[in-house]
């Protein structure tokens, strides 16, 4: 059976982004995108961080990147600040890019492990490009030169979901995608295979489609309601289930970096973008009270708010299969990641591109599902564990919460993982998903877990020569960095009319070397 | 269970595969002052006349700090660009190098899926330059100034086994490797946790080390961890014979099914040898014989037949023991020669070079990564042992009367490149993805469906570009020098 058209029920960043790319590629094919939407229902909107893939989602689409930044007032992102996660006192900037360079085929946290040892080094984000630019509020583009410094990062942005939302809706509306406003009051299935046929509005107005992409939000109305799918709680592993957002002031000086600041109970985020800044407090309720919540959200504002805090309820997981039957679960409707490391529209984004990546040949599609479903289980595991470590990485005891983090069981996969690290010093290498080792590193290293023992091989060579290399290329790199313009300059330059040319985007979260 | 670093390695085995390993450790090791020792025990069973390498040997080279030229000079190696295949009539070539040139987009390969399903006179042979030059017997190393053609003329070597080994064994000794030669290992000593401490050597010599490779094949002498017997693996038998031959051969190795099986040829200069896999259920030594004697002219007594003790074992690495080639991973040698998989092993150990002697977190994590690369190695030879059947409607499915022999996984691998002729992402690069393609497409799997990824490109544009592939290709080869001309050019032979 022929795929002719594709419904895609909600808007909102997933349901936007979805129409956007898919129109621009299906129209070609000839099948048709209508995407059913309600004003009457909200979007979860906090505004968002992002992480560098968005670049590569925006180039595949043929958007300018300097009207993106202006269209959705977004700032540049260098990284993340973590405060408190390790000790109450600590913090670091977990980057996109990595930390030195490996010598002689040694990845260099080991020559870094064999100087802290002797008391010889300083922090290990000291040999990163990106930090060192984001503590001073610097930015600049990366160089695609692989011999040079700039070359060792990559960036992302802070944006504006909703007005990026609107920004595709008019780009998909301008490539033929057709819109109807209205709200879902039943799906009707169909008696062979129970597959979605078609979706009901309130209006009376009957939508069809051959296939449904389900960006309904938490809910999951074709997923979930109508499919049965089931969803994988991982809440034992990830406690947070409640958020609080609220908006306030824009920053006078806004940091290329995303703050997120563990508190006795979760953590607070700060999103800077040029019109406002963006601030949401993640927490359990079981530690906590909505109250309480509220108020540390509030206490924890550097500029006034802007608006009444809106709070949000979650459980920690996925759904068991992003795509079932003839129905494809994208953004929050496939699963909820709490946004510690930016992953949401990353999540949407990988969905997006799988789904193209496998785009059915026609409706008897087991093959392309299956390898869809595959993909996708793996990524969201692996953010999973990733988000997980920051919690289990603590040496926090100033809480019921932070108690249960550190004490709690985590997934084997993630286990092994830090008993590698723990023993060696190495970290695991995969190929599919998010976070390669430079991240692990950051986090691990950032949040004081050392590991026993590192890779002997870097003993062979006299301490005196390994420092001296060390302390030189940190002296390159803050001279580097000392030469960056002001992340202010950067974002006043890319709206001028004299803007220089951004780099081409990768997949990647560490620029090209990654 | 010891926290001490790793100050000795000794490495157990015979032949290539333990002179690969003491050349690689002893490459890479050298800087920790570890002292190797070699522990070489009499050869068990036949060897081959040659061993393929595929593009993996040049960065051997530069691991080994040696010249490629000067170790095919000194082996009496030739060139190959990949391997050509013969079935019930139908011929194809999987190479080594990639699809197409260069400057050939992304998706080129489902663009020409495309184009040969409106052109089925062609196949996927016509873009790849390596197919076309050895199916003409040309070969040429591309110069700096063409690095278009670098990754599509990526290639390896044959070379003869024997010398190869004499090579390896002289370079690991001048580097420092110890070799010290017995019959076989009388006792191997323990500590209580399971830790080998010594070996006791047949003469009485005994050898202590901190570390150990068992490269002894399927003798394991070691004992350090169980093989399981795999489904995959279907030929249990091999038969070696050589012919001599007038030059260098095709640049590339040759396989030819057979009623039980498939007879491999690897051109050395003035030499065929041949390597032919037989399942023992159906038929016997007697019978192959006949068939060489008829197909090659070759006396029975000049075939020599072997057992492959085909399994895997999933712990290849136990303790401070870590068991490679046969002796942990026997895959039967057609696809994957145990040569192949100790050169896999032995650089992946070396990246997991442990801190201290008892590494247990090393260990699993080698453990899961060897894992990995076995499964895609297992995958990638179940396609020879598959019969693909051609449906009542022309469509090719792979027989799945067999349960059990291919996992779910690459069940769905199979079909989503049937529909769509793509490839899913795996996790190790046990086999390239032109490799895949071509052994994909070669067994009669022709993708059925155009890919989105080449939706928006009008047909004409499609065609004609390919059509200006094709011809670049066909240009190229025809300036190739012949793979003789080359070898005698390079070696002065």
């Amino acid at each position: 059976m022929t795929l002719k058209k594709i419904v895609i029920l909600g808007g909102g960043t997933a349901g936007w982004m979805t129409a956007a790319a898919l129109s621009r590629y299906l129209p070609a094919k000839g099948i048709s995108l209508e995407v059913v939407e309600s004003e009457a229902i909200g979007t979860v909107g906090v505004g968002e961080a992002t992480i560098p893939h968005l670049r590569q989602f925006n180039q595949m689409l043929g958007i300018d990147e300097n009207e993106f930044m202006r269209i959705t007032g977004a700032t540049y992102k260098l990284g993340i600040e973590l405060t408190g996660w390790g000790a109450v006192n600590s913090s670091y900037i977990h980057p996109f890019g990595g930390c030195g360079h490996d010598i002689a085929g040694i990845d260099f946290h080991h020559y870094w492990l064999r100087l802290k040892a002797e008391g010889l080094v300083g922090s290990f984000d000291d040999y990163s490009m990106a930090v060192q630019a984001a503590k001073h509020n610097k930015f600049q583009y990366p160089s695609d030169d692989p011999d040079s410094l700039y070359s060792d990062y990559g960036y992302a942005f802070h944006i504006d979901a909703t007005l990026y939302a609107n920004f595709l809706k008019t780009y998909a509306l301008a490539r033929g995608v057709v819109r109807s406003e209205g709200k879902v009051i039943n799906v009707r299935s169909s008696e062979n295979d129970g597959g979605i046929e078609a979706l009901l509005l309130e209006s009376g107005h009957c939508v069809e489609g051959d296939l449904f992409i389900d960006c309904s939000g938490f809910r999951g109305l074709l997923i979930e309601d109508t499919l049965k799918t089931g969803y994988e709680s991982w809440q034992h592993w990830l406690p947070c289930d409640r958020a609080f957002a609220v908006p306030s002031e824009k920053m006078a000086s806004p940091p290329p970096y995303t703050r997120a600041a563990a508190k006795q109970v979760g953590w607070q985020w700060r999103i800077p973008l040029q019109h406002r800044t963006g601030n949401g407090y993640v927490y359990a309720s079981e530690f906590i009270s909505d109250e309480e919540a509220e108020a540390v959200l509030l206490a924890g504002l550097e500029e006034p708010a802007t608006a009444e805090p809106r709070q949000l309820r979650f459980v920690a997981g996925k759904r068991k299969k992003s795509w079932n039957n003839n129905c494809v679960a994208v953004g929050l409707s496939a699963g909820f990641l709490e946004p510690l490391e930016s992953t949401s529209i990353y999540l949407i984004q990988v969905a997006i591109q799988k789904f193209l990546e496998f785009f059915p040949a026609d409706l008897d599609c087991s093959a392309e599902r299956d390898m869809f479903n595959r993909h996708m289980d793996i990524e969201y595991e692996r953010v999973r564990d990733f988000l997980i470590l920051h919690y289990k990485a603590t040496t926090r005891r100033d809480s019921g919460f932070w108690n249960y983090c550190r004490e709690m069981a985590v997934p084997s996969p993630l286990q092994e993982k830090i008993a590698l690290f723990m023993e060696s010093g190495r970290t695991a290498l995969y190929r599919k998903g998010l976070f390669m080792p430079a991240s692990w590193l950051a986090v691990y290293f950032g949040q004081g877990v050392m590991p026993e023992d590192y890779d002997r091989r870097v003993d062979a060579p006299p301490l005196e020569v390994i420092r001296r290399y060390v302390d030189k290329y940190k002296a390159e790199i803050d001279l580097a960095a000392s030469k960056m313009q002001t992340h202010v300059d950067a974002i006043q330059r890319s709206q001028s009319a004299d803007s220089v040319a951004y780099p081409q985007a990768s997949f990647s979260l560490y620029g090209i070397r990654g | 269970m010891s926290k001490e670093g790793i100050r000795s390695i000794a490495i157990v085995g015979t032949g290539v595969g333990l002179a690969m390993t003491a050349s690689i450790l002893s490459a890479t090791l050298k800087r920790q002052k570890i002292k190797i020792q070699a522990i070489e025990l009499s050869q068990d069973r036949p060897v081959p006349g040659a061993t393929g390498i595929g593009p993996e040997f040049l960065p051997l080279c530069d691991i080994l700090e040696v010249s490629a030229k000067a170790v095919i000079a000194q082996t009496e190696g030739t060139f190959r660009l990949g391997a050509t295949y013969h079935a019930g009539g139908n011929a194809w070539f999987v190479p080594y190098g990639t699809y197409g040139l260069a400057e050939s987009s992304g998706n080129f390969e489902n663009a020409v899926f495309a184009y040969l399903r409106q052109h089925p006179d062609m196949t996927l042979d016509n873009f790849s330059v390596a197919a076309q030059a050895a199916y003409q017997s040309k070969f040429a190393i591309p110069g700096r100034d063409r690095s278009d053609l670098g990754s599509a003329l990526s290639y390896g070597v044959t070379l003869s086994c024997k010398l190869y080994f004499n090579y390896l064994k002289q370079l690991s000794r001048s580097r420092g490797v110890e070799y010290v030669e017995c019959t076989n290992i009388s006792m191997v000593a323990r500590d209580s946790a399971g830790f080998i401490k010594s070996v006791t050597l047949d003469s009485g010599h005994e050898v202590e080390a901190d570390f150990w490779v068992d490269c002894s094949g399927d003798r394991a002498v070691l004992e350090a961890t169980k093989k399981a017997p795999s489904d995959h693996l279907v030929w249990d038998r091999v038969a070696y014979f050589e012919e001599t031959d007038a030059g260098v051969g095709v640049p590339a190795s040759v396989f030819t099914r057979t009623s039980w099986g498939w007879l491999k040829a690897q051109h050395l200069p003035k030499r065929v040898c041949y390597e032919l896999y037989y399942d023992s259920s159906g038929t016997n030594e007697t019978s192959v014989n006949d068939y060489l004697v008829e197909k090659f002219d070759v006396s029975p007594d000049l075939v020599v037949h072997t057992k492959c003790e085909l399994g895997i074992a999933r712990d290849v690495w136990v303790n401070n023991c870590l068991s490679v080639g046969d002796a942990s991973s026997n895959l039967g040698g057609m696809v994957f020669t145990e040569l192949a998989l100790i050169q896999s092993a032995i650089i992946a150990f070396v990246d997991t070079f442990p801190a201290t002697i008892d590494s247990p977190r090393c260990a699993h994590y080698f453990n899961e990564q060897w894992n990995y690369f076995v499964e895609d190695a297992l995958d990638y030879i179940s396609l020879h042992s598959m019969v693909p059947e051609v449906q009542a409607s022309g469509i090719v499915s792979i027989d799945s009367s067999k349960p059990g022999e291919i996992s779910d996984e690459f069940r769905t691998r199979i079909a989503l490149f049937q529909r769509l002729g793509k490839l899913d992402e795996r996790e190790s690069d046990a086999v390239l993805d032109q490799q895949w393609y071509g052994m994909l497409y070669g067994v009669g799997l022709h993708p059925a469906n155009p890919s989105l990824a080449i939706s928006d490109v009008p047909s004409e544009r499609l065609e004609a570009g390919l059509e200006k592939v094709g011809k670049a290709i066909k240009n190229i080869v025809s300036t190739m020098p012949t793979h003789e001309e080359f070898v005698t050019r390079i070696f002065g032979k």
